[in-house]
């Protein structure tokens, strides 16, 4: 029975949305390096749309490059991000997507009644 | 007034208040568009300003660290944001088919203002801002314009009347001298006119043997012709004061007295006058006309016929014609002859009244006129009762 619901659990925990940044959040949580908000918020800047967000981001976790990168210079030369992928490609397109839909701004946006 | 002098004043009027009217109506359409465009180019300034203030407050939105936006209302206008997409993201009203590719358009009323912003603060392309257009000052303009016209109407009417009348003086001054002539001499021919036909008559009778004389038969032609030029300038002068005394006549029977008046003319120019008259043709008018129309065609038929010519005259139910065979008319002046003091032919004396005095009469009673012309072969006249 014990094992049943360990299983289970394992299970949820690992197609939870969650899980789909865990290996995100390894580095992610700490500081110096910036949160999901700020991350979405740089690329919604250069690209404005969740489609070209999409794209900007999974390019740049696919294939991670110093050009690439739309960190600050000074973070750049603090975190100097990995040239080469450290996630699958379908791992990357799971976390971009949860992590567009948790900083969704229309989902953010109110309106004062 | 004169009924000419009247009807120039008007057609004076019409084109003088017309065409300044017309100037006047383009300059203040002009006037309109430039200050209604001028109005609604303001109300676009004032709403590019609020959408400047809306991007700062997208900016500063953008910084916030609150995971819940608050979208920036305002009660002037409303706002609506796109992603670069030109996908919808939020927004105080959710436009319908809206046109981000134009910086301003209006719709039904409504201003809008397109701002394409970069950087994409909280991924805003374009800001579409909508404000409704506040139509006071241009009713006001509107409002304005219309009282001026109006003025400018009636100042215009008044001006062209007093410069109409201004004018038309000397004009008025020629018809005076004119009628005054045509009254004066109306006056003195009558008596000795008569006096030499009654007495040219009074011989005759008085000497049978005077009955074939040339020479008085001339004189009788002369002076015949002498009192139907003033019967023209009398029914001229007077038309518009005489009363008419409209009867029944018996047309073919005034026509043969007229044909006996005439004969002595023909006579006298060796032309044969010939007739054929229906018998009782019947109709409503004033005997004066009726003896206007016979006594005219039948004088100028027998007036531009050569000696030796011929001139034939025919009554029925439905018209009356006069041909003769003398000079005609020419083509060019034709549509003239009916025209007063027009002459087709100076050849002969005359002032040129006759058949504008008949189309008057023909116009009065609702008939009809035809005239039929060749040059040096003849002309035929027809009068149409149209019963």
């Amino acid at each position: 029975m014990e094992k049943i619901i360990l299983l289970i659990f394992m299970a949820v925990l690992l197609f939870s949305d969650e899980s789909v940044i865990s290996k995100c959040n390894e580095c992610h949580s700490y500081s110096p390096t910036p949160s999901y908000k700020k991350i979405h918020k740089h690329y919604l800047l250069k690209y404005s749309s969740k489609i070209r967000v999409k794209q900007a981001m999974i390019g740049f976790l696919k294939a991670p490059s110093l050009e690439k990168s739309e960190m600050s210079n000074g973070m750049k030369k603090r975190l100097k991000p990995e040239n080469h992928t450290i996630f699958d490609d379908k791992t990357i397109e799971k976390a971009v997507i949860y992590i567009i839909e948790k900083e969704d701004i229309q989902k953010r946006f109110k309106k004062i009644s | 007034m004169f009924a000419s002098e009247k009807s120039s004043l008007y057609r004076f009027l019409l084109i003088y208040i017309g065409s300044s009217l017309f100037l006047v109506a383009i300059g203040l359409v002009i006037f309109f568009n430039y200050e209604k465009h001028r109005l609604i180019d303001f109300q676009n300034s004032l709403i590019k300003v609020q959408s400047a203030v809306l991007v700062s407050e997208l900016r500063e939105l953008h910084k916030s660290k609150e995971h819940e936006i608050i979208y920036p209302k305002h009660s002037e206008f409303s706002s609506a944001i796109y992603d670069i997409d030109k996908n919808y993201i939020f927004g105080d009203f959710h436009p319908n088919s809206p046109s981000l590719d134009k910086e301003f358009y209006q719709k039904n009323n409504i201003l809008f203002y397109v701002q394409k912003i970069y950087p994409y603060y909280l991924g805003t392309a374009y800001i579409i801002v909508q404000k409704s257009l506040d139509d006071k000052p241009i009713i006001s303009v509107k409002t304005r314009l219309i009282i001026g016209f109006v003025i400018v109407i009636f100042f215009i009417t008044l001006i062209a009347y007093w410069l109409g009348k201004l004018f038309l003086s000397p004009m008025r001054n020629s018809i005076t001298l004119l009628d005054n002539f045509i009254k004066d001499t109306t006056h003195e021919l009558n008596t000795p006119v008569s006096t030499i036909l009654t007495n040219a008559e009074l011989l005759k009778d008085f000497y049978p043997e005077l009955e074939n004389s040339k020479e008085l038969g001339r004189i009788e032609s002369a002076s015949k012709r002498l009192s139907r030029i003033y019967d023209d300038l009398a029914y001229l002068h007077l038309n518009h004061k005489r009363h008419y005394n409209i009867e029944q006549v018996d047309i073919s029977e005034f026509l043969k007295k007229r044909i006996d008046y005439f004969k002595t003319i023909a006579k006298a120019k060796q032309i044969q006058l010939t007739y054929n008259i229906d018998e009782s043709v019947l109709l409503n008018i004033d005997k004066e006309d009726i003896t206007r129309i016979v006594d005219n065609l039948l004088g100028n038929a027998l007036k531009y016929t050569l000696p030796n010519g011929k001139v034939e005259l025919v009554l029925t139910n439905e018209y009356l014609s006069i041909k003769d065979n003398g000079i005609g008319i020419d083509k060019a002046v034709k549509d003239e002859v009916f025209q007063r003091f027009t002459r087709a032919n100076k050849s002969e004396g005359g002032f040129g009244l006759g058949l504008s005095i008949v189309v008057d009469i023909v116009k009065y009673y609702n008939f009809d006129i035809e005239l039929q012309s060749q040059v040096k072969k003849g002309t035929k006249v027809s009068i149409l009762w149209k019963k």
